[in-house]
C-alpha cells in the first residue's frame, strides 16, 4: 500500500483500499475561485467554477482490449477494409494529468 | 401416571402416519430379518452409450473470458474428457490473470471425445474482496455454446455440467469499503466509478473543517454521470466557519442531527452508478483553507461489461 499525491489538484491518495483492492484516483474536475466575504458575512465577490487542465485520470480506458496477452487499442475492423490494427500501450489510464508523487 | 400418559403417546407411533394415540394398537418392534435376493435391476458393463452429451473435436477448444482486477491472480481450469479409446483423460492449466479493468480471454484446445467435466477454480487466497466474472464457452470459429458462468471467490468452484450461467449482473454482488482521495484544501471531494464496474452506494461518511473565514457553508452531494447531473442531495445544514461537521450519507435511514455529536445522517437514494459516473460534493461558499477529509464510502459491486 502506497501513499501519493496527484500532481494535477494536490489531492492525497492510497493506491489500495483498506481491504487490500486497487483504488483509482480521478481529480476533481473544477478549480474554484471562492467567494469573499466581510467580517458580518456579506458577500464580496462571487465564487468562479472553472474546468481544471491536466486532469489526472487513473480509471482504465473504456476502450482497452486484449490480443495474445498485450492490452491495447483497436483501430478498424476485420470485417472492414484495411482491417484490424491493434496498438499495444504501456499505460491503460484515461488520463496522466502531472502525474503524480510518492508520498509514502 | 406420567409414565403412562409416556407410553399412551409414544408407543404406538409406528403404527403408521395416521395412528391416533390412545386409540390405534401400539407398535411392537421385532427382530430384524434378513432376506438376500438376487437384484431385480442388471446393468451393461460393455458397449455402453458415453455418460456425456457433449461431443468434441479436435477442431473445438474452450474460451475463458475472465474479469478481475486484482493483482497476482490466476485461474486453474480442469477437465476430464472420455477419449474414443474408452480412457480417461485430465488435463489442468493455469492462467496467470493480469490486473487489469476488462475482460482477459485465454483459450484451451480440445482432444477429440466426450467432455465428462470441467472445473474452474480461482487461485486467490488471501485476496481482497473483489469483483470478477468469469465464463466458458465451447468455440468453434466463433463462440457455439456456453458451457459456465459466474462469480468465483477463493475456495469456491465453478463446473459444468450443473454449473450456473449467470450475466455480470446478477448475484449479490461485492460488498467493499473504499477510502477515497482526500482533497486540496478548498477543493471538492470527487470519486468515480472504476471501468466496467456498477454500484449501488450504500454510505457515504466525510468530515469538513471550515476556516475562520466568515461565510455560511452547505456540504451537498450529488451524482452525475461523467458529465450531467442527475442526483443532488442536499444536507439542509448551515455550517459557520472554524467547525468541524460529520457527513453520513446513508440508504434507507432520514436526516438526523445529532443532539451533542457534530454529526449529521443524511438520506442517500438508491441508485445504480454506471463506469465513469461521478460521486462529488457541492459546498455552497466554500472556502479556500476548508478541508474536507478522503471519504469512506461502502457500494455493492458487480461486472458490467456494457
Amino acid at each position: 500500500m502506497s501513499k501519493y499525491r496527484c500532481n494535477s489538484c494536490q489531492a492525497e491518495y492510497s493506491d489500495t483500499t483498506p481491504q487490500g483492492a486497487p483504488y483509482f484516483h480521478s481529480c476533481s474536475p473544477e478549480i474554484i475561485e471562492h467567494a469573499t466575504f466581510d467580517a458580518e458575512g456579506k458577500q464580496l465577490t462571487p465564487e468562479k467554477r472553472t474546468p481544471r487542465d491536466h486532469i489526472r485520470n487513473e480509471h482504465t480506458r473504456t476502450d482497452i482490449v486484449e490480443r495474445d496477452g498485450k492490452f491495447g487499442v483497436v483501430v478498424g475492423s476485420m470485417a472492414l477494409e484495411g482491417g484490424e490494427q491493434f496498438t499495444p500501450l504501456d499505460s491503460l489510464i484515461l488520463s496522466e494529468g502531472l502525474g503524480r508523487t510518492l508520498v509514502e | 401416571m406420567a409414565d403412562q400418559e409416556y407410553e399412551r403417546l409414544t408407543l404406538n407411533r409406528g403404527a403408521g402416519a395416521f395412528s391416533t394415540p390412545g386409540v390405534d394398537p401400539k407398535f411392537v418392534p421385532t427382530d430384524f430379518v434378513p432376506r438376500p435376493a438376487a437384484p431385480l435391476v442388471t446393468f451393461k458393463t460393455k458397449d455402453t452409450e458415453p455418460p456425456s452429451t457433449l461431443y468434441v473435436s479436435q477442431e473445438d477448444s474452450l474460451q475463458i473470458r475472465v474479469f478481475s482486477y486484482l493483482a497476482g491472480q490466476s485461474l486453474n481450469v480442469l477437465l476430464r474428457t472420455l477419449r474414443p479409446d474408452g480412457t480417461v483423460f485430465e488435463t489442468s492449466q493455469n492462467f496467470p490473470l493480469a490486473a487489469v479493468q476488462t475482460l482477459q480471454t485465454f483459450q484451451v484446445n480440445l482432444e477429440e471425445g466426450y467432455l465428462l467435466g470441467l472445473l474452474v477454480a480461482y487461485n486467490a487466497t488471501g485476496a481482497a474482496p473483489h469483483t470478477n466474472w468469469i465464463a466458458v464457452n465451447l468455440l468453434r470459429n466463433g463462440s457455439v455454446q456456453v458451457l459456465v458462468s459466474g462469480q468465483l471467490t477463493p475456495g469456491a468452484f465453478l463446473g459444468w455440467p450443473g454449473g450456473p450461467m449467470l450475466m455480470p449482473r446478477d448475484g449479490a454482488g461485492v460488498i467493499r469499503s473504499i477510502t477515497g482521495s482526500t482533497p486540496a484544501a478548498g477543493a471538492e471531494i470527487n470519486e468515480v466509478v472504476p471501468t466496467n464496474l456498477r454500484w449501488n452506494l450504500l454510505a457515504f461518511r466525510y468530515s469538513l473543517t471550515t476556516a475562520v473565514a466568515v461565510a455560511n457553508r452547505e456540504s451537498n452531494l450529488t451524482m452525475d454521470d461523467g458529465v450531467n447531473i442527475f442526483v443532488t442531495d442536499v444536507s439542509s445544514f448551515t455550517q459557520a466557519a472554524s467547525l468541524t461537521e460529520t457527513y453520513a450519507w446513508m440508504q434507507n435511514v432520514q436526516r438526523q442531527q445529532g443532539a451533542q455529536a457534530t454529526v449529521l445522517t443524511l438520506p442517500l437514494p438508491a441508485v445504480l452508478l454506471e463506469g465513469g459516473f461521478r460521486i462529488r460534493t457541492s459546498t455552497t461558499n466554500l472556502q479556500a483553507a476548508d478541508q474536507y477529509t478522503a471519504p469512506q464510502y461502502l457500494v455493492q459491486e458487480w461486472f458490467d461489461n456494457q
